[in-house]
């Protein structure tokens, strides 16, 4: 993999992987401070990724979490449980920099933009994504209210790319209720969104 | 049916079933449908339980055993089976939905975007403007350099756009729009002004402002090595440029040396507005009232850490305050080298723990060697003011912090350090030699912490004379006298006191001048202390003294005119003390011109006299000749004006403007707090005044809160009793009375009594005024006795020293009257009350508070007397001018509402009466809580006019309420009126018939005291 930046040095590790140990160790406090940081970072990459067009890197590449994690964090301090903390971490921050994005292509075409309404299959296609993602988000959100095991499992799967095994690190159970949970929460998004 | 593969993209809610998901939608419909679907009601957590565990048990089956078990599952409850069903039905379908990770769905979006919206390359043009290239980082984004397109000029211009790179769009947008609002809203030289705006084609707004070339102030300072002077004159232009930006109600939250920057000129320039807000909002740099908001508004870079002020990182409300702690640690930077905190690792968490904990240690032990010494005492006292954990005990604003530092660099003593004997002593050594009267002005000072600003100001309108004998005058006496025990501040004042008037006598025999001088100072020093007689005595002589050296128009003379007219007015002898000052006034002006400060400040002390004459009218165009002066004067002289505002508010206060009395005082409270130390007698004396006003309007915890403050104050300078701390227990005293508290304002008014009885002569309009509300307030706690002989003092006192048409004569026969009334010696009580009244009207007009109170009071008695008809005229007209005069919602007007409720009630009016009594019980209970003994009193009238009106429930509820309340009053009046309730209690439960409860009622008031 290129790197994409080298952002990577020990400087910045250190207080990030300090965070995650926080974290850890049981000061919740640390995840509000966190998050902003890995947000950030990943924020960073979409926004290199998306507005160069030639690079080998694209966007979709599931590894992205992971890679942020080895990017970010110092491997030598951390183990298995503060992975965990990371990705459950990343797996949101992921959600919000990609709602964001959609929120904003919703804003501009609300928003005055001079940009004249073509018919271009291209231009109308992001839109859909755009209200696609904005509308999930949001089931999401009222799905989280009523399990939270479920939404999680969503966030971990479908915005952090993470593989059942990992997910079920995170949320704390087997694959086979992540593969099980998936299904029902699938179910329950897929109703909400074409009712 | 919506076709669904493995690369699958989301569902599209187009309507067009059927339809591949990339056909064109109509525009805008495609949008409206998916709206419409998320609208829908979500069904509770342990709903949802009930169908998962269905669900659960029927996912586990093979298709064809599920029916079977929905059936036994879902036995009895169709909604249920008929949820699972359709979750089972969608769980089904859902092969390749969300199979495709977000990050490589969301990815055309993204390209697009950054495509579309991505940070202006070189060359890319804005309006008028071309990008050169990034020119740096700001609050909010980045800022770039960018070049005018025209041929004629190249003007250069720092361009900031709304990019993407951040967080949410509507929050971002509204942020830039609103530094654009703020930067544009701004013009002073020291802050980079916006030059233009507009909007780019994608929609964008942008803006351009002054480019700004230069070092951060910190890197510049060290480069060229400035001194702490230097440095100093640096910083006073930052402070500057920050008070105008707050005076213009903007707080820039973000004050670093980066944002500071000094062009090659010298130049300083406050840069980033970016997180700026306006002041009166909350909240931290661009944060949203949801938590989750906030962390999306991360990409708004959080406040430098290092220059946040403790509020800042708790996510408090940021104010000027907040500014001025940044300040501090630039200051501290500046003067030390290096920063305030410094914590050990570089976490981001212990630099916020050592904010918000962390102890700082002084800039001069932080310093280097050769600067230490500056920065050791003032310097030190003002940094770390200004980096007070504690916002409302750093400078009040960044005006304030710079003129400290003025006045350090001026040698003249700072707020920021106490007020102590040896502090002061060695100001005046280093100080420029100012004249006989500065040494003088030092004598003052260190005697007591008065006011020293009327010394000054003369001080340098004049020329140095007899300098040399007046100050080895001083030092003689200090000599005596250790400074180091400073503690016992009165007791060796007096000593010395004793001692100079003595030394003036034997050891000046040969030089009257200085005599006089210093007669002069020692009797304004002794009427300070409120020892009166002693500075008459002194004060009359140095006149003489004066006069016979220097003849009839010589500026001293004035002076010690002016000196004892004072002493005369604290004495109540204010005929004399008019004519006194009329002659200094006519001195003044010929020697100084009109619009000289002495002039002005004699002006302002007629004005006074006037008032206390009662001749409101003069004594208002006196104040503001006074205030006109003072503020035309060299800028203005901000502590006279206080002066003038405080006393014009005391006068609108008495009149009865009580808006604009408020607006006066706060004004001058305002003036003090920022450039007096917070215990000065002259900033408690305001703070009395406003509580003062605040009793007139109604506001009474308000009140009593402030004049707690100024009673601890006192107490704590004077421990052993002065005028002043007996003018703070009476303003607590009126307070806590007009809350119904009486055995404690009985209290409070007693202690103020003995110290005023103390101080004062007899007739002194004070003692008497303390007379006289004590008198009431044991008139409502039952001491008749000592009532009626203290009103009877009081007035018997007002009538010899200030006549008939004094506002404190008709209080004290309108008092006298009522009470007379309230006993039922009605024949007594019917002239004195005519008296007050017509007395008020014709002193006061008829738009006046204190009219309606007497016309109430007439009202009552006429009540009471039988003759409804006039009480109901008189108790109308009562209430109408309480309604135009008063603020809503006073207590007064409710006083009135009840009496002639109460009068409408006995004329079988009930349904007039009752929508009064109700205003009236609102009022009360919302000013005197809900179960005082006048609120009772409203509640009972409430309850009698219910009756009349047939509501006997709503009517019961009141009467019964209001005996309860009225059950525990204390004194006579609690017991008269507890009876009354009984009264109407056994009356309204005889009407209905319900003879058990009415002789129940009977009973309790046979037994009860009559």
């Amino acid at each position: 993999m290129t790197p994409i930046d080298s952002n990577d040095s020990p400087e910045t590790q250190r207080p990030i992987t300090d965070l995650l140990l926080d974290i850890g160790a049981g000061r919740t406090e640390a995840i509000d401070r966190l998050f902003p940081l890995v947000y950030d970072e990943l924020h960073r990459i979409a926004h290199r990724v998306g507005s160069n067009e030639r690079t080998d890197h694209t966007l979709g590449t599931t590894g992205l979490v992971h890679e942020t994690y080895l990017r970010l964090v110092d491997q030598t301090r951390v183990g298995i449980q503060d992975r965990k903390h990371f990705f459950s971490l990343a797996a949101r921050a992921m959600r919000h920099v990609l709602v964001d994005y959609a929120r904003r292509r919703r804003a501009l075409k609300r928003g005055g933009n001079q940009e004249p309404l073509r018919l271009d299959e291209g231009v109308t296609a992001i839109d859909e994504r755009a209200e696609t993602l904005c509308a999930l988000d949001e089931a999401l959100t009222r799905l989280a209210v009523l399990d939270p095991r479920l939404a999680q499992v969503v966030e971990c799967r479908f915005f952090g790319g993470l593989t059942e095994e990992e997910t079920a690190d995170v949320v704390g159970t087997t694959s086979r209720t992540v593969r099980r949970d998936w299904t029902k929460a699938k179910g329950w998004l897929y109703r909400e969104l074409t009712a | 049916m919506i076709l669904l593969t493995p690369e699958a993209h989301l569902p599209a809610k187009s309507g067009h079933a059927g339809r591949q998901s990339f056909a064109p939608p109509p525009a805008g419909g495609h949008l409206q449908s998916l709206h419409g679907g998320i609208t829908k009601a979500t069904p509770s957590p342990e709903r949802w339980s009930e169908v998962e565990r269905v669900l659960d048990g029927a996912l586990d089956l093979d298709p064809e055993e599920r029916a079977a078990f929905l059936e036994r599952a879902c036995a009895g409850d169709p909604a249920l089976r008929s949820d699972v069903e359709l979750l089972l039905r969608d769980c089904d379908r859902t092969e390749g939905f969300l199979e495709q990770p977000a990050a490589e769905y969301a990815a055309p979006l993204v390209r697009h975007l950054e495509e579309q919206l991505g940070p202006p390359a070189g060359g890319m043009r804005v309006g008028p403007y071309r990008v050169v290239r990034e020119a740096g980082h700001g609050g909010m984004g980045a800022v770039y350099l960018a070049e005018r397109d025209d041929d004629q000029y190249r003007k250069q211009v720092a361009l900031k756009l709304v990019r993407p790179g951040l967080a949410l769009d509507d929050h971002l947008i509204r942020r830039f729009l609103e530094e654009r609002q703020i930067l544009a809203s701004l013009d002073h030289p020291h802050i980079a002004r916006l030059l233009e705006g507009g909007v780019t084609p994608d929609g964008l707004p942008w803006f351009a402002m002054e480019y700004v070339e230069g070092t951060p102030l910190d890197r510049y300072a060290d480069e060229r090595q400035l001194s702490i002077s230097q440095r100093l004159a640096l910083f006073l232009t930052v402070c500057d440029a920050v008070q105008y930006a707050h005076r213009n109600l903007v707080v820039h939250r973000d004050l670093k040396p980066a944002n500071i920057l000094v062009t090659a000129e010298g130049q300083v320039k406050l840069l980033d507005f970016g997180i700026a807000k306006l002041a009166g909002e909350s909240s931290v740099a661009g944060a949203d009232a949801s938590a989750a908001a906030r962390r999306l508004s991360v990409g708004v870079r959080p406040m430098t850490l290092e220059y946040a002020s403790p509020e800042q990182i708790r996510g408090e409300a940021v104010t000027v305050a907040s500014d001025v702690y940044s300040l501090g640690v630039l200051l501290y930077e500046l003067l030390a080298g290096q920063r305030p905190y410094r914590p050990a690792g570089h976490q981001r968490l212990e630099l916020e723990r050592a904010i918000l904990e962390g102890e700082i240690s002084p800039p001069s032990l932080a310093a280097g060697d050769e600067t230490r010494r500056h920065l050791r005492g003032d310097l030190d006292s003002i940094v770390l003011k200004a980096l007070n954990k504690e916002p409302s005990r750093r400078y009040p604003s960044a005006d304030a912090l710079g003129e400290d530092i003025r006045r350090h660099l001026a040698c003249l003593p700072v707020t920021a350090r106490p007020n102590t004997w040896t502090y002061r002593a060695g100001k005046f050594i280093r100080r420029r030699r100012l004249g006989v009267l500065a040494a003088t002005a030092v004598l003052i000072t260190l005697l007591g912490g008065l006011a020293s600003t009327a010394w000054q100001a003369r001080v340098a309108a004049r020329e140095a004379s007899k300098e040399r004998e007046v100050r080895n005058f001083l030092v003689g006496l200090f000599r005596v006298s250790d400074p180091m025990e400073s503690r016992g501040r009165d007791v060796s004042a007096r000593e010395l006191l004793d001692r100079g008037a003595r030394q003036v006598d034997v050891g000046l025999a040969g030089q009257p001048e200085v005599q006089s001088e210093l007669l002069g100072v020692l009797g304004e020093i002794n009427g300070q202390l409120g020892l009166y007689g002693r500075a008459d005595t002194l004060l009359e002589r140095s006149v003489r003294l004066s006069r016979a050296l220097r003849g009839e128009s010589s500026a001293q003379l004035a002076d010690r005119l002016v000196e004892w007219a004072d002493v005369r007015i604290e004495q109540g002898i204010y005929h004399s003390a008019d004519s006194l000052l009329r002659q200094a006034l006519a001195i003044r002006r010929r020697q100084f011109g009109p619009e000289d400060t002495s002039v002005a400040s004699t002006l302002r002390a007629l004005g006074s006299v006037e008032r206390r004459l009662g001749n409101f009218e003069p004594a208002n165009a006196l104040y503001r000749e006074a205030l006109a002066i003072h503020s035309r004067w060299h800028g203005g002289d901000e502590l006279a004006v206080a002066m003038d505002l405080e006393s014009l508010g005391e006068l609108l206060d008495e009149t009865g403007d009580l808006a604009g009395a408020d607006s006066a005082l706060r004004a001058a409270v305002g003036i003090r707090r920022r450039l007096l130390d917070p215990t000065h007698p002259v900033l408690m004396r305001s703070l009395h005044l406003l509580a003062v006003n605040g009793v007139s309007r109604g506001e009474y915890r308000e009140a009593e809160r402030l004049e707690r403050e100024v009673l601890a104050v006192e107490q704590q300078t004077y421990p052993d009793g002065h005028p002043w701390v007996a003018y703070a227990l009476h303003g607590l005293a009126l307070t806590v009375e007009a809350q119904g508290r009486f055995d404690e304002a009985e209290s409070l008014y007693v202690r103020a009594l003995e110290i005023r009885r103390r101080f004062l002569p007899s007739d002194h309009t004070e003692t008497v005024s303390t007379v006289n509300n004590l008198a009431l307030v044991r008139y409502r706690t039952g001491d008749l006795a000592g009532a009626e002989a203290g009103l009877r003092e009081a007035l018997a006192s007002w009538q010899r020293t200030l006549g008939d048409g004094h506002i404190n004569t008709m209080t004290a026969l309108n008092n006298l009257g009522a009470v007379f009334s309230d006993e039922g010696r009605y024949s007594e009580a019917e002239p004195l009350l005519r008296q007050a009244l017509a007395l008020r009207r014709s002193n006061l007009g008829d738009s006046n508070s204190d009219v309606a109170s007497s016309l109430r009071n007439l009202g009552i008695l006429l009540h009471r007397t039988g003759r409804d008809g006039e009480s109901e005229r008189v108790l109308t007209e009562a209430l109408a001018i309480d309604r135009r005069v008063l603020p809503r919602g006073h207590p007064r007007i409710a006083e009135v509402e009840t009496a002639l409720g109460e009068l409408l009630n006995d004329r079988g009016r009930e349904a007039q009466a009752e929508p009064l009594l109700q205003e009236a019980l609102a009022i009360r209970s919302l000013k005197l809580g809900p179960t005082a003994g006048a609120t009772a009193v409203t509640a009972r009238a409430l309850g009698v006019a219910l009756a009349g009106l047939d509501r006997p429930q709503e009517a019961e509820v009141f009467l019964l309420e209001s005996y309860r309340n009225l059950n525990s009053v204390p004194g006579q009046w609690g017991i008269r009126e507890k009876n009354e309730s009984l009264r109407r209690l056994v009356a309204f439960y005889s009407s209905r018939g319900d003879h058990k409860e009415a002789t129940r009622y009977r009973a309790l008031l046979a037994s009860a005291t009559p």
